[in-house]
C-alpha cells in the first residue's frame, strides 16, 4: 500500500511518515501543495493523506484540481478547523474523509485503513468473522460463542463488528460513534465507556475469550486474551 | 412582548407629552387674559359708555324733579324724550308711557342696569334696551338706550372667543401628541437597535441624516460607539482564531507523541486524557464561535426528531442508569424538520447529558416531541429564574458546588445551534428543568 502525505509541519509529517512504515506503507511526502499536487496526479496511490492549509497551493485547490484531472484516489483532509475551514466545504471538494487537528495517530490510521478499504471494495469470501471462541456472522445479525448464541442488541452488534473489524487496533471513540451511531460527534468519554462496559459484560457472560481493552486517552482494542 | 410594546409606544408615557400637556395649560391661561383684557377694552369700555350716560340722564332727570313741578317736569320729560337718543318711559297718573306696553317689574335703579328685549312694532324687529329706573318724587322715570349693537358683538365676541379658545388647546394637544409620538418613534428606533446590540447583533447600526437634528448627532455617536466595539470584538475573535490556529500544529505534535509513548508507558494516559480535554475545550469554543459568526455550513436535510430522540436515548439510557436515572422517549406527534443532523443530534444531546448531570440521583428525564417542538424535561431541582437567564452564556455555571467535568458552553452551543436554525430555544424551571426546542 502507498500513501502520500502532503503536510507543511516538518516534525509531523517525519511522524507520520515513521508511524506509517511502521504499520508496513510505503510513503511519498510532499511539503507543499504544488509539489502534492504534482505527485498525485503522476504517481499511483492508494490513499493520499492532504493538510488543508498548505503553503503555495491551498490544500483545498489541490484536492479540486486532482478531482479535475479525474483521479478518483481516496483522500482524507487533515484540518485545523479554522475560520475558512470546515468538514463540510471539504468533504464537498471531493474528500473522502475529514479529520481535525489535533488527531489521534491510531485514528488517523484506521480512517485511511477503510479508505482503501472502501475504494478497493470486493465482496468478502465469508460474511463471518471470527476472533477466538466467537464468530460474528452479519448476514444474519448472530454472534456466537463455541456455537452458542449471544444476544446481542443491534447497536451492541454494531459496535463488536467494528471492533471485530479492526482487531488488534486501536479504535478511537469518534471512530466508533461514528460508525455505530452514524452521527459525526465526540461524546465524550463516559458515554461511550458504558457502552462498551455492557458489551464487556455480555462478552464474559457468554464466556468469550476476548478482552476489550480500554487505552487511556486514545479508546479500544478488541483482542484475543491471554489464557 | 406585544404588551410591552404598546406600553413603549402609547405616546402619552413620552416626557414630550407631559410638557405638552404644561404647555397646552400656560396657553389657556395666557388665552384667558388676553381675551378678558381685549373684552375689557373694546366691549367693557362700551358698555360702562352706556351706561355712564344713562347715569348722567339720571342725574339731569332727578335734578328737574327738584325744580320743577309734576306738569312741568313731565313737558321738560317729553323734550328729553325728542331731543335725545335716550328713551325716557314713565307710568303715572300724569301720563301713561306710550312707547312701551309694558315695563317689566324688575328694572333695577340706576346706576344698575338691565337689558331686556323688545318688539319694536315701528320697525318690526327685536331690539335690546340697556334699562334702568330713575326714583323721583313724581314717580319711577324708566331709563333705556338701544344696545342691540353692542349686545351683539359681545355675543360674538364671546362665541369667537370661545372657539379661538378650545382651537388653540385642542391644537396645542394635538401638535402636542404628534411631536412625542415621533419623538419617541425615535426614542424607540435607538431602543429597539440597543436592544439588537445586546442579543448580539453587533453589526446594527442607526440611519441617520448627516445633518440633522440632536438625534441625528446622537445616532452618529451611538454608531461611532457601535464601531469601536465591534472592531474591538473582531480583534479579539481574530486574536482568538489565531491563537486556535498556531496551537493545532504544536498541540497535534504533542498529542502524536504522547500516543507513541503510550505503547511503553500507559501511565501516560492520563496526561493525555487531559490533552484531550483541553482539546476538546478548545474545539467547543472553535465551534460555537463559528456557529455564531455563522461561519459554519450547515449540510441540510429532512431530519424525523423521533430518530433523533431515540437515538439519543439509546446512546444515553446506560449514563443515566449509572445515576440511577431514566430516559423516556413520548412522541405525541411526529416532527419532520429540515436541518444539520449532527449539528440537532449535538443539540438534543447536549440537553440530555444536561439533564443527567445536574437533576440528581433517580431523577426522570423526557425527550417529549409534540408538533414543531421538541423538549427535554426532568424532574430534578430546577434551577433559580437569575439562573435561567444567563444558562446559555459561555462558561456559565449556575452553582459553583455543581461544578462537573464539562466546559460551560453546552447550553451555549444549543442556543448557538437553535439560531443557526432559526428554531427557538425556551428554558424554564418549575418542578425541574425544562428546555424546549421550538419551530415557528
Amino acid at each position: 500500500m502507498k500513501l502520500l502525505l502532503v503536510e507543511d509541519d516538518q516534525q509531523n509529517r517525519e511522524f507520520l511518515y515513521k508511524a506509517f512504515i511502521e504499520q508496513g506503507y510505503t510513503l511519498d511526502c510532499s511539503e507543499d501543495g504544488q509539489q502534492g499536487l504534482m505527485l498525485a496526479t503522476c504517481e499511483h496511490y492508494d490513499a493520499i493523506i492532504l493538510d488543508r492549509m498548505l503553503p503555495k497551493l491551498d490544500g483545498l485547490q489541490v484536492l479540486l484540481a486532482l478531482r479535475a484531472t479525474g483521479k478518483t484516489t481516496p483522500v482524507l483532509i487533515l484540518s485545523a478547523l479554522d475560520k475558512v475551514d470546515d468538514r463540510v466545504t471539504g468533504l464537498k471538494a471531493g474528500g473522502d474523509d475529514y479529520l481535525t487537528k489535533p488527531f489521534s495517530f491510531s485514528e488517523l490510521a484506521i480512517r485511511v485503513e477503510n479508505l482503501i478499504k472502501r475504494h478497493t471494495f470486493h465482496a468478502p469470501l465469508s460474511t463471518k468473522i471470527s476472533l477466538a471462541n466467537l464468530t460474528l456472522d452479519y448476514s444474519n445479525q448472530r454472534v456466537e460463542v463455541n456455537t452458542k448464541t449471544v444476544n446481542l442488541q443491534p447497536k451492541e452488534f454494531k459496535l463488536l463488528r467494528y471492533l471485530l473489524d479492526h482487531q488488534d487496533k486501536l479504535v478511537t471513540r469518534t471512530l466508533l460513534f461514528e460508525s455505530v451511531w452514524e452521527y459525526h460527534f465526540d461524546p465524550g468519554t463516559n458515554v461511550i465507556d458504558v457502552h462498551i462496559a455492557r458489551l464487556r459484560k455480555k462478552l464474559t457472560e457468554a464466556s468469550a475469550q476476548l478482552e476489550i481493552e480500554t487505552v487511556r486517552g486514545v479508546g479500544y482494542r478488541l483482542k484475543a486474551s491471554e489464557s | 412582548m406585544y404588551e410591552n410594546n404598546l406600553r413603549l409606544f402609547d405616546p402619552r408615557k413620552s416626557s414630550v407629552w407631559r410638557l405638552t400637556l404644561a404647555f397646552a395649560a400656560i396657553t389657556a391661561v395666557t388665552l384667558l387674559l388676553a381675551i378678558t383684557l381685549i373684552y375689557q377694552l373694546l366691549l367693557g369700555e362700551q358698555s360702562r359708555q352706556v351706561e355712564r350716560r344713562l347715569d348722567a340722564e339720571k342725574t339731569r332727570i332727578e335734578a328737574l324733579a327738584s325744580e320743577f313741578d309734576k306738569q312741568s317736569f313731565f313737558q321738560q320729560l317729553d323734550v328729553f324724550r325728542s331731543e335725545g337718543d335716550i328713551l325716557i318711559f314713565w307710568q303715572s297718573d300724569y301720563e301713561q308711557s306710550q312707547q312701551l306696553s309694558f315695563l317689566p317689574d324688575n328694572i333695577p335703579s340706576l346706576p344698575e342696569t338691565v337689558v331686556f328685549p323688545v318688539l319694536d312694532t315701528g320697525r318690526g324687529q327685536i331690539r335690546l334696551l340697556t334699562t334702568g329706573k330713575v326714583k323721583t318724587v313724581y314717580g319711577n322715570i324708566v331709563l333705556a338706550t338701544a344696545t342691540e349693537h353692542l349686545q351683539r358683538l359681545i355675543i360674538d365676541f364671546k362665541s369667537i372667543a370661545s372657539w379661538t379658545f378650545i382651537i388653540a388647546i385642542a391644537l396645542t394637544g394635538l401638535f402636542g401628541y404628534l411631536f412625542s409620538r415621533r419623538h419617541l418613534r425615535r426614542v424607540n428606533y435607538f431602543n429597539a437597535t440597543a436592544e439588537q446590540v445586546q442579543n448580539g447583533n453587533l453589526s446594527a447600526r442607526l440611519s441617520h441624516k448627516d445633518k440633522g437634528d440632536e438625534f441625528d448627532r446622537l445616532a452618529a455617536h451611538i454608531n461611532t460607539m457601535l464601531d469601536a466595539v465591534e472592531e474591538n470584538f473582531a480583534l479579539v475573535q481574530g486574536i482568538t482564531d489565531n491563537i486556535a490556529h498556531d496551537l493545532k500544529t504544536p498541540l497535534t505534535r504533542l498529542k502524536l507523541n504522547l500516543e507513541q509513548r503510550l505503547q511503553k508507558l500507559p501511565e501516560m494516559g492520563y496526561e493525555l486524557e487531559q490533552l484531550n480535554s483541553i482539546i476538546n475545550t478548545f474545539d467547543a469554543m472553535l465551534k460555537l464561535t463559528r456557529l455564531e459568526h455563522g461561519q459554519f455550513p450547515l449540510q441540510l436535510e429532512t431530519i424525523d426528531s423521533s430518530q433523533l430522540a431515540n437515538d439519543i436515548s439509546e446512546i444515553l439510557q446506560p449514563s443515566a442508569e449509572q445515576n440511577g436515572q431514566s430516559i423516556d422517549v413520548a412522541i405525541s406527534s411526529s416532527w419532520q424538520l429540515s436541518g444539520d443532523r449532527n449539528l440537532l443530534f449535538q443539540a438534543i444531546f447536549n440537553l440530555v447529558e444536561n439533564a443527567i448531570k445536574y437533576a440528581g440521583k433517580g431523577a426522570t428525564i423526557k425527550i417529549i416531541i409534540a408538533e414543531k417542538s421538541i423538549s427535554v424535561v426532568d424532574n430534578g431541582k430546577g434551577v433559580n429564574e437569575h439562573d435561567l437567564q444567563q444558562l446559555t452564556k459561555r462558561f456559565y455555571r449556575s452553582d459553583p458546588a455543581r461544578q462537573k467535568e464539562g466546559f460551560g458552553l453546552g447550553l451555549a452551543t444549543v442556543q448557538a445551534i437553535c439560531n443557526r436554525h432559526s428554531l427557538n430555544l425556551f428554558l424554564s424551571s418549575e418542578n425541574g428543568f425544562c428546555a424546549k426546542i421550538t419551530e415557528d
